[in-house]
């Protein structure tokens, strides 16, 4: 394994695992401030203004999720649900013009919530940025599989 | 399958916890109801040309909606009038000349009669004739269209679509009239959101006031302290904050709203004040809107800012910000919510951006104020399905209600005169023929 591999896998691994002990907080530290967290509804869909997303968020609405996440009247998140999510066959591209790093991973994220256990598979992309010798995000894009579907709730941060 | 006593389930001020919980009641609900209404079914610019169609659903039904060589527009059974299989998958759309159906070949013309069908002679001495009739697409629904939004009706008889709209036309016409170009097409994508709830949940409470500032709680406070800490938020921040915070407008903001009932079961909510009304004008807009239709009559459309129309039982729109909401029941307690987006014609991209950031934001299944509609549905389902008490009131505002210039019954916005409009209604569909 590279070290750029390895980084990336570590960064990665460290972003699950602050996602599934609910560590919002310091999720939101992962990100650059113009950094962008983005659930496309439509396959390999280009334009995040011209379509609408499942979730297209700023630091400020990502700082709401969390903040909603914390509010005791949030009636859909009374039951808190719980995650565990798979990474896998991750592949990486770096990009030295901007200085970036691609990583896209399969994604499943194992969700309990409401007394039942379900699914969200996912090729999710972060796009990062190599910083004090760690990452940053500056753009993390999750594409469900069923993103077009008819969906019930993504109650937790995918 | 036994009628219902229906003056034991609707009462004038409340409603039997069976309407949304009862199995056979959904079945019956799917052939009055969502036969003998118009239904929503999509738009113009979906299938500008002769041959265009999509397959969807008229409540249980599934039904083809094409373009004719003529202009005009029918609905086809989907379902082969052979075996039965349906001809095309739900949600299927395309160009075509023909509609074959997979399995045994049977093939029917765009009006849905049929041509021809393999190995015909084997039919000699049998009923099966090709052309209209008991072997074609076609039986008898009904399709027509105001101001490029289609309708359509299973049942044969029934009032005009215009008469059916009643006093809401002019709401339809003011969802098309804020484009510069005098249309709209649909664009920007589509939201299907699986409810685990009777379809009522979702159409009443899009008309309910009482709710917002409870339910949304949890997504307005921490989008007013984000307010109260970044006086220097960015455009599109500045703009998805003031889209949250109306859900948590006083009591007294969403009473002066005010809300009117019409026949045939719609109803709506805000008129010249509503969540939408204190959204800032783009100024590209505005100058198209001048030069479209002159400043006074630009300013007369967009003060109006109806928030929440029903056109009862298919569809809640929202003029001031260009969308649709389609109500698709599934089962008794399973409904998929469409929500459709529509461009202006003749408006800056700007204004079709910021009218999908309110959707993302709000009707998305990720968003930060469906989920929490959705979770009060479904506790709704639980809680009623309990026989603790038999009853839902409906009973806000008795006698505060007063007829309007256009035919419909206005009353203050927390009312639940639309509720027990609705449920008119609805008794009415669900009288036996």
């Amino acid at each position: 394994m590279s070290t750029l591999e390895s980084a990336v896998t570590r960064f990665l691994a460290h972003e699950a695992d602050l996602l599934d002990r609910q560590a919002l907080e310091e999720w939101l530290a992962l990100f650059d401030p113009d950094g962008l967290y983005w659930i496309p509804a439509a396959p390999g869909q280009t334009d995040p203004h011209g379509h609408v997303s499942l979730a297209y968020e700023s630091h400020i609405l990502r700082t709401l999720r969390v903040r909603r996440w914390r509010n005791a009247a949030a009636l859909s998140l009374q039951q808190a649900p719980r995650t565990v999510r798979h990474l896998s066959n991750l592949l990486i591209t770096e990009t030295p013009e901007d200085e970036t790093v691609r990583a896209t991973a399969s994604v499943l994220v194992a969700e309990y919530a409401r007394e039942a256990l379900q699914h969200y598979h996912s090729r999710t992309t972060w796009t990062l940025r190599p910083r004090d010798g760690r990452f940053s995000i500056a753009l993390k894009r999750v594409d469900l599989i069923n993103c077009d579907g008819a969906l019930s709730d993504i109650l937790v941060v995918l | 399958m036994r009628d219902p006593d229906l003056e034991e389930l609707i009462l004038p001020d409340r409603v039997h916890r069976r309407v949304y919980t009862d199995p056979h009641l959904f079945t019956l609900e799917m052939e009055r109801v969502f036969r003998r209404a118009w239904l929503y079914v999509g738009h113009d610019s979906q299938i500008p040309e002769p041959g265009d169609y999509f397959a969807t659903r008229l409540g249980s039904e599934p039904v083809l909606i094409v373009r004719q060589r003529d202009g005009g527009v029918r609905a086809l059974a989907n379902r082969c009038r052979h075996k039965g299989m349906q001809i095309a998958p739900d949600g299927a759309r395309g160009r075509t000349s023909s509609f074959r159906c997979g399995y045994h070949g049977w093939l029917y013309g765009l009006d849905g009669a049929l041509r021809a069908f393999p190995a015909a002679a084997g039919y000699k001495g049998a009923p099966v004739r090709a052309g209209h009739g008991d072997f074609g697409l076609d039986q008898g629904a009904r399709v027509e269209a105001y101001r490029g939004f289609l309708f359509a009706r299973l049942h044969k008889e029934g009032p005009s679509l215009a008469h059916w709209l009643g006093p809401l036309r002019s709401s339809l016409d003011n969802f098309v009239d804020r484009a510069p170009a005098g249309a709209v097409e649909v664009a920007g994508g589509v939201f299907r959101y699986r409810h685990k709830a009777n379809w009522k949940f979702f159409v009443e409470n899009t008309l309910d006031l009482l709710h917002p500032m409870v339910v949304h709680q949890s997504a307005t406070r921490p989008a007013a302290a984000l307010n109260a800490e970044h006086p220097d938020l960015s455009e599109a921040d500045a703009r998805a904050i003031a889209m949250l915070l109306p859900f948590e407008a006083s009591y007294d903001f969403f009473e002066d709203m005010g809300q009117r009932g019409a026949p045939f079961g719609h109803g709506e909510v805000g008129n010249r004040l509503s969540m939408h009304s204190g959204y800032d004008l783009d100024k590209e807009y505005w100058a198209s809107m001048v030069e479209a239709y002159g400043q006074d009559r630009a300013k007369e459309i967009l003060a109006v800012s109806r928030s929440n129309s029903v056109l009862y039982p298919s569809i809640m729109f929202k003029a001031p910000v260009s969308l649709v909401r389609v109500v698709k029941p599934v089962a008794v307690d399973e409904t998929v919510i469409e929500t459709w987006h529509f461009r202006l014609k003749g408006a800056p991209d700007a204004l079709l951006a910021r009218n999908l950031h309110y959707s993302t934001l709000v009707n998305s299944c990720a968003g930060l104020v469906g989920p929490d509609d959705h979770e009060a549905y479904q506790r709704l389902q639980s809680g009623l399905a309990a026989q603790a008490s038999d009853w839902v009131w409906l009973a806000r505002h008795p006698g505060k209600e007063a007829p309007d210039a256009e035919g419909a019954r206005a009353g203050p916005g927390s009312s639940d005169l639309v509720h027990r409009t609705m449920f008119a209604a609805w008794r009415d569909y669900m009288e036996a023929a």
